[in-house]
């Protein structure tokens, strides 16, 4: 009993980069997942005439940029038990300041269900902050330059916070069905630490690439090391070639 | 006095997602004609935010014991010149085909993919010249990118019934030939910035009717 609320303490930094390790917990089981993020196969890894249309104002000017798998952000990653739910520690509030719209394509920060999040207007001026997002719905009112308004990730999914007078989100956030979540970027090896020993689910998550999941069984003081991959491999072919 | 009018020539359920909508039922102004016409159903759409540019869908969906439209057997194109879907947003029925044209002028491969619930599909890659189809066989929004090209992305909208309007610049929409029943008047948004409207309709003996809608957060 007391090493499982000492666990549950330690939950809340138990998700971590493997540049910062936690001390493990003597009982627990840690997961070490590597990211893989790759294009399709048969994708042109060079194209001249492609790439010198590469630019900062690409999406505007409806130019050309490649997909850098290499350099892919905005994973991300999260993991659940297979079987049942773990007793949860109060989670933190996630605190975002809002000002600009978020980039496309962007992820701000991911939240767990039921965590409080936190809206700084750091505007200059007031600005009416809501989500129309599913599952998500939420209308903070006007709030005062400097001044936040409190909602809850209620359900999972991706929470778009709006303004009135923006016509795009100034932030983005992604809420997974656990506290273990974490951002991640291609090639990163994250690491969960201090879990309850059995089966969880791994699961990848990317705005605009497909993700995907996997299995693993954690046994108790031990690293357990996965992958998982990002990208379209995975999904199913179809459509007969035709010339038109 | 066409307010008085109203109740009885709509016949709307009360739902929940009426608490979010301005409604304004009116009397087509063509006076009934002898013989039953198609009916249409037409109106403007408001927001109760300024939101520029919103690209918007009105479409019927077919309560029970309501046929829809079969799919038309055409098939919509969707371009990829300049490495942009062209249409961005297409419209289409349930059971419809679309041909994904690789239509550059330059040696450029393209790929054509979907992570959406309704079609998770991948075209592959191939070269200008080519093109590749697929029947889309369940309601929603498709979100189509290129594996290749980060800024490519567009969306193939595919509607249960085949009676839709895109809501024009200034907020109007109009959905011809609709045949009598009971049918549900439902938006969506390419961006949601609203809450979705969703409501009970009822075209009887082909009168059309006029339905202006208010999107609130």
């Amino acid at each position: 009993m007391i090493r499982r609320l000492i666990a549950l303490s330690l939950l809340a930094v138990g998700c971590q980069n493997s540049a910062s390790p936690v001390a493990p917990i003597a009982g627990m089981a840690t997961l070490r997942v590597h990211i893989v993020a790759e294009p399709k196969a048969g994708a042109p890894q060079s194209d001249a005439a492609v790439s010198s249309f590469d630019t900062p104002t690409a999406r505007n000017n409806g130019a050309f940029a490649k997909v850098d798998y290499a350099d892919l952000s905005q994973i991300v990653v999260w993991i659940e038990p297979v079987d049942g739910s773990p007793e949860k520690s109060e989670p933190a509030p996630l605190e975002l300041s809002l000002r600009d719209p978020a980039p496309p394509d962007s992820v701000t920060g991911v939240a767990e269900v039921g965590q409080p999040i936190v809206l700084k207007n750091t505007a200059a001026s007031p600005r009416t902050i809501y989500s129309v997002s599913d599952g998500n719905e939420f209308n903070l009112g006007s709030i005062a330059p400097g001044a936040s308004g409190q909602a809850v990730a209620k359900s999972a999914g991706t929470i778009e916070v709006l303004a009135e007078s923006s016509p795009d989100p100034l932030a983005v956030i992604e809420v997974a069905p656990t506290q273990w979540v974490k951002m991640a970027h291609a090639g990163d090896d994250v690491t969960f630490a201090n879990l309850p020993p059995g089966n969880y689910r791994v699961v990848s998550w990317h705005p605009r690439l497909p993700g995907s999941q996997t299995t693993v069984q954690l046994a108790a003081d031990q690293v357990t090391e996965t992958q998982i991959r990002v990208g379209v491999n995975a999904l199913p072919k179809v459509g007969p070639i035709q010339t038109p | 006095m066409w307010a008085c009018k109203r109740s009885f020539l709509m016949r709307i359920w009360t739902t929940p997602f009426c608490l979010t909508l301005l409604l304004i039922g009116r009397l087509a102004s063509a006076a009934a004609p002898t013989t039953q016409p198609a009916a249409s159903i037409s109106g403007k759409i408001s927001a109760s935010a300024d939101i520029p540019n919103i690209e918007m869908v009105v479409y019927l969906v077919p309560a029970e014991g309501t046929a829809a439209l079969p799919p038309p057997t055409t098939p919509v194109k969707v371009s990829q010149h300049g490495a942009k879907f062209s249409p961005a947003l297409a419209i289409i029925t349930v059971g419809q085909q679309v041909d994904f044209v690789n239509d550059e002028e330059r040696l450029i491969e393209h790929n054509v993919f979907s992570n959406a619930p309704p079609k998770r599909f991948d075209l592959g890659m191939y070269p200008p010249g080519q093109s590749r189809s697929v029947v889309f066989d369940k309601p929603g929004a498709v979100l189509l990118y290129c594996s290749i090209h980060r800024y490519m992305d567009g969306v193939v909208f595919v509607t249960p019934s085949g009676l839709f309007s895109r809501v024009a610049p200034d907020g109007t929409y109009h959905i011809d030939n609709v045949p009598d029943g009971k049918w549900t008047l439902t938006t969506w948004q390419r961006r949601k910035r609203f809450k979705e409207i969703s409501m009970p309709v009822q075209i009887e003996k082909g009168k059309s009717l006029s339905i202006d809608l208010e999107l609130k957060k």
